[in-house]
């Protein structure tokens, strides 16, 4: 599957602007950014749902940009499902079968097959769509879309209306449905933490425009562009800190967890900067701590991966920033 | 990959959209363009004359005031009742408000001409009540229910049928943590009701009183009836003046003054609903409660005017299903003397009497079928397309024109036009025929039908047909498997609506039926009006009239219940 140049617009308005990658057979690749920076947009293109201002969708070698959307062969699933209420559950998951013209046994045989891959029972399948809870009619959205075995699953933030319990798991089990299934998907979430999980590439979007792509490590650890380094995980701005440097348009960033911290007083070496500060709030977030230190140079989140609180708020503390873990850039761009 | 099943529906919509299109210039704009001219041309020059005749003739000079008298006190009294109305069967804790919705609800199946001969029967110079009074008061004179009060009165309560269906729905919509968060803050019952849940309500009861203002100024069927010499209105008056060739002139300018009347109105309405604020709506929002009145005084005053209304509105009803159960004698009288099914048996057997009902249904399906199909289409076109042509966008507009035109002026435009060969139907003569009458019923149904098709299309999860689409669907199969089914219960709301409106309509109708079918709405007038003619009027009218009444709010209730049994999704509050 490759997108090449691809521009959305609507009159005036560029919704996407000239993106262009490859996804690879098998492969889990996820557009994630915040909203209204093009991910769906960009998705439902590929779908053929929105039209192409410009640029090339191929998928298998031939060029899709202009076939309609129900001639792509691609699977769908929706943020809101968009399961038919007038349908049972099996009428739903067999639509696509149904309009390949396929006959009633194969319908039956290929239902029953699917909805076993995302544990839907036979008593399911009788069901009205609305008589599920969320978790299985994500199921069956999951299920009606990889039914007519597409080469090419699009999803669109559908894990988005789930409660947080329910959507680890099913988070889970749609990376396991991958693997095991071999589908290639393009997944589109506002989730850094569930990107970075289910991803083998991630590209970041902005305001339209790709900011990044990459393996899921590699964005976190060597962001590109300010924007990535900032929307994908969290970063202190340590500009103030790094105040020997001039001031030429250049931001530092430091991640939390790189950030050590002590209340015995500490030398720094050549390769750390050392900050001092007072506890200013100690958030349990259940297997770590979070500290807001104040320093003369501000507010800077530290990350301490022990489960009781070594510190209580007002306690004076050492902060050591390695250098080497700092990120620098000039011109939204990392130097 | 193949594009040639979209190119192929691409085709078929762009031959939809030139089919509209010439629908639209035929009989929309061209029929009304002509008629405008024709007022403003005479003898080969520009004039003035009709206007000015218009202006120096006293019936019609009148017809204008009384009008305009008739459409402000019409906004102010059917309002109140309205609003009442509607509070007490959704609002306040009243005991019987079930079945007082019911008896409510009974206005929307009540055409023009089937309430105004009602009312004949119950108030007229024979009628029941009359009497009665007169046999009280004998001093009572026999016309005594006729003029402004009679015909106010009558579409006082006739109109509240808006109310039920559009003011019902806002309140249902209204979040009630608002309420309690007034009650907190120390208002008392009245002081949210006055401060809190009006206020809210104020976007819908602006619109309805333009709507009423607009019905009053146009109102056809009761000043014609009840309105007696003193109280004519401007649509009996342009008829009066349409059925003479020589005052056919003054009919069309008339109709014209008053399309300018309702199109200032509508002008107004449109500034009103601009500078109005956006209403604040909650993503969550909690259901309505009904209030318990605590005062236990207004609680008693509430119920007798909430149970009045109802006796006002059931009371002709009731009339008419008893007395059309009665012998001639009873119905020429007034008093029941015996039951008796003979009528019914006469109506329902003889040609005569039974093609009237066959006729006004098949044109009342049939044009309300045509007007939701169209309405779905164009509907569907401003909501879904992101960028619809200059054509398309046209058409909309246009289609709502039949919105702003009085039906006089609508039907008095056809059927002025096609009296004669024109080419844009292939020089036929529609005037007289059975075809003019269907398309000005579907061209005035288009505008409701279009707003609330649009509203079905914005209200409905579009990622339904884009998930069909992806599976393979074709656009129109999609729409047809998933489309339609989501948006089954408005579509059924706006076709049973649109054939309620033309079951036994009367103001177009009288001015372009076809001599060979006679429709129900000039039958029932015919039986009533000594100046017709007819060979039925009189008793035989009266007693055909009963049981026309009878049947036609029986067809409309069995609507009805089909609307409410699946109105889940309907804009409309049933």
């Amino acid at each position: 599957m490759e997108v090449k140049n691809l521009a959305v617009k609507y009159n005036d308005f560029t919704a996407v602007e000239k993106v262009s990658f490859n996804v690879q057979e098998h492969e889990f690749f996820t557009l994630l950014g915040p909203s209204g920076c093009g991910k769906s947009t960009t998705l439902r293109a590929i779908a053929g749902l929105n039209p192409v201002s410009e640029g090339q969708v191929i998928l298998n070698g031939e060029d899709i940009t202009k076939a309609p959307a129900s001639n792509r062969h691609i699977g769908m699933v929706f943020q809101n499902y968009a399961l038919f209420p007038n349908m049972t559950v099996f009428d739903n998951i067999g639509y696509g079968l149904k309009l390949a013209k396929q006959s009633k046994p194969e319908i039956q045989q290929k239902v029953h097959q699917v909805a076993d891959l995302v544990h839907l029972t036979s008593a399911e399948l009788k069901k009205g769509v609305a008589e599920l809870s969320g978790g299985q009619q994500q199921r069956v959205a999951i299920a009606r879309a990889l039914a007519p075995q597409p080469p090419l699953l699009l999803l669109d933030e559908p894990l988005s209306n789930l409660d947080a319990k329910l959507r680890e798991q099913l988070r889970n089990e749609l990376k396991q449905l991958q693997r095991d299934a071999g589908i290639t998907m393009i997944y589109v979430t506002h989730d850094q933490s569930e990107a970075l999980m289910m991803s083998d590439h991630v590209a970041v979007f902005n305001i339209g425009h790709l900011e990044q792509l990459g393996e899921p490590e590699a964005i976190y650890k060597r962001p590109q562009t300010e924007f990535v380094s900032q929307f994908v995980g969290e970063a202190n701005q340590i500009d103030a800190v790094m105040s020997s440097e001039p001031a030429n348009g250049t931001h530092h960033y430091i991640r939390p967890e790189k950030i050590t911290i002590t209340a015995e007083p500490v030398s720094a070496s050549a390769e750390q900067l050392m900050v001092s500060g007072r506890i200013a709030a100690a958030n349990f977030l259940g297997f770590y701590f979070s500290y807001t230190v104040t320093t003369d140079y501000g507010p800077l989140t530290v990350i301490n991966k022990h489960s009781r609180s070594e510190f209580k708020v007002g306690d004076q503390v050492n902060l050591v920033l390695p250098t080497k873990s700092i990120l620098s850039y000039r011109e939204g761009a990392l130097v | 990959m193949s594009v040639k099943r979209g190119s192929l529906e691409k085709f078929w919509y762009g031959l939809i959209i030139v089919f509209l299109a010439w629908l639209i210039i035929a009989f929309v704009l061209f029929p009304n363009l002509q008629i405008f001219l024709s007022a403003f041309w005479h003898a080969g020059t520009v004039s003035m004359a009709s206007f000015s005749q218009i202006f120096t003739a006293h019936a019609a000079l009148a017809s204008l005031g009384n009008s305009l008298l008739l459409g402000l006190l019409l906004s102010i009294t059917s309002n109140v009742v309205g609003v009442f109305m509607v509070l007490t069967v959704s609002y306040f804790k009243i005991r019987g408000a079930k079945w007082l919705n019911l008896i409510y609800m009974s206005t929307i199946v009540y055409s023009g001409i089937v309430v105004a001969s009602g009312y004949l029967f119950i108030y007229g110079e024979s009628g029941f009540v009359t009497q009665l009074l007169r046999h009280v008061f004998p001093t009572l004179v026999a016309n005594w229910f006729q003029g402004l009060p009679a015909v106010l009165f009558i579409m006082t309560f006739t109109c509240t049928a808006n109310h039920m269906m559009f003011l019902k729905g806002a309140l249902a919509n209204l979040d009630y943590q608002m309420l309690e968060a007034a009650k907190l803050m120390g208002a008392s019952q009245f002081q949210v009701l006055r401060q809190v849940v009006l206020p809210m309500l104020t976007p819908t009861l602006t619109t309805l009183t333009i709507f009423l203002f607009q019905t009053g100024i146009g109102a056809f069927s009761a000043p014609l009836i009840f309105g007696g010499t003193k109280f004519q209105t401007i649509a009996p008056t342009i008829l009066t003046f349409a059925m003479d060739t020589y005052s056919r002139h003054l009919a069309v300018a008339l109709s014209i003054i008053l399309g300018l009347m309702q199109l200032v109105i509508f002008g107004v309405g449109m500034i009103i609903d601009r500078r109005r604020n956006v209403a604040f709506r909650t993503k969550v929002a909690t259901p309505m409660k009904r209030q318990q009145i605590i005062n236990p005084v207004i609680n008693v005053i509430v119920h007798f005017i909430a149970y009045l209304i109802g006796f006002i509105l059931i009371f002709p009803f009731v009339l008419v299903v008893i007395f059309s159960f009665t012998d001639d004698h009873s119905i020429s009288m007034g008093r029941i003397y015996s039951f008796t099914l003979e009528n019914y048996m006469n109506v329902l057997t003889t040609p005569d009497t039974i093609m009237p009902i066959v006729t006004s249904l098949s044109y009342a399906l049939l044009s309300a079928g045509i007007a939701l199909i169209m309405g779905m289409f164009l509907g569907r076109i401003a909501v879904l397309k992101r960028r619809p042509s200059l054509l398309e966008r046209s058409e909309i507009a246009v289609m709502y024109l039949p919105w702003l035109l009085p039906a006089p002026l609508i039907a008095l435009a056809l059927v002025t036009t096609y009296g004669q060969p024109q080419w844009l139907v292939g020089n036929q003569i529609l005037t007289g025929g059975l075809v003019l009458l269907l398309v000005a019923y579907v061209v005035s149904r288009l505008p409701y039908s279009i707003r609330f098709m649009e509203a079905a299309f914005r209200g409905q999860n579009r990622a339904l047909e884009e998930a069909a689409v992806m599976l393979g669907a074709s656009s129109t199969r999609a729409f047809f498997d998933v489309g339609l089914p989501a948006i089954r219960d408005s579509s059924l709301a706006v076709f049973s609506m649109n054939t309620l409106a033309h079951l036994a309509e009367y103001d177009m109708t009288v001015f372009l039926y076809s001599p060979s079918f006679i429709p129900l709405g000039v039958v029932i007038r015919d039986n009533t009006d000594p100046n017709s003619g007819t060979s039925s009027f009189g008793v035989n009218g009266l007693a055909a009239n009963l049981i026309y009444s009878v049947l036609l709010v029986g067809i409309g209730s069995l609507l009805l219940y089909a609307v409410r049994k699946h109105a889940k999704d309907t804009t409309i509050m049933m």
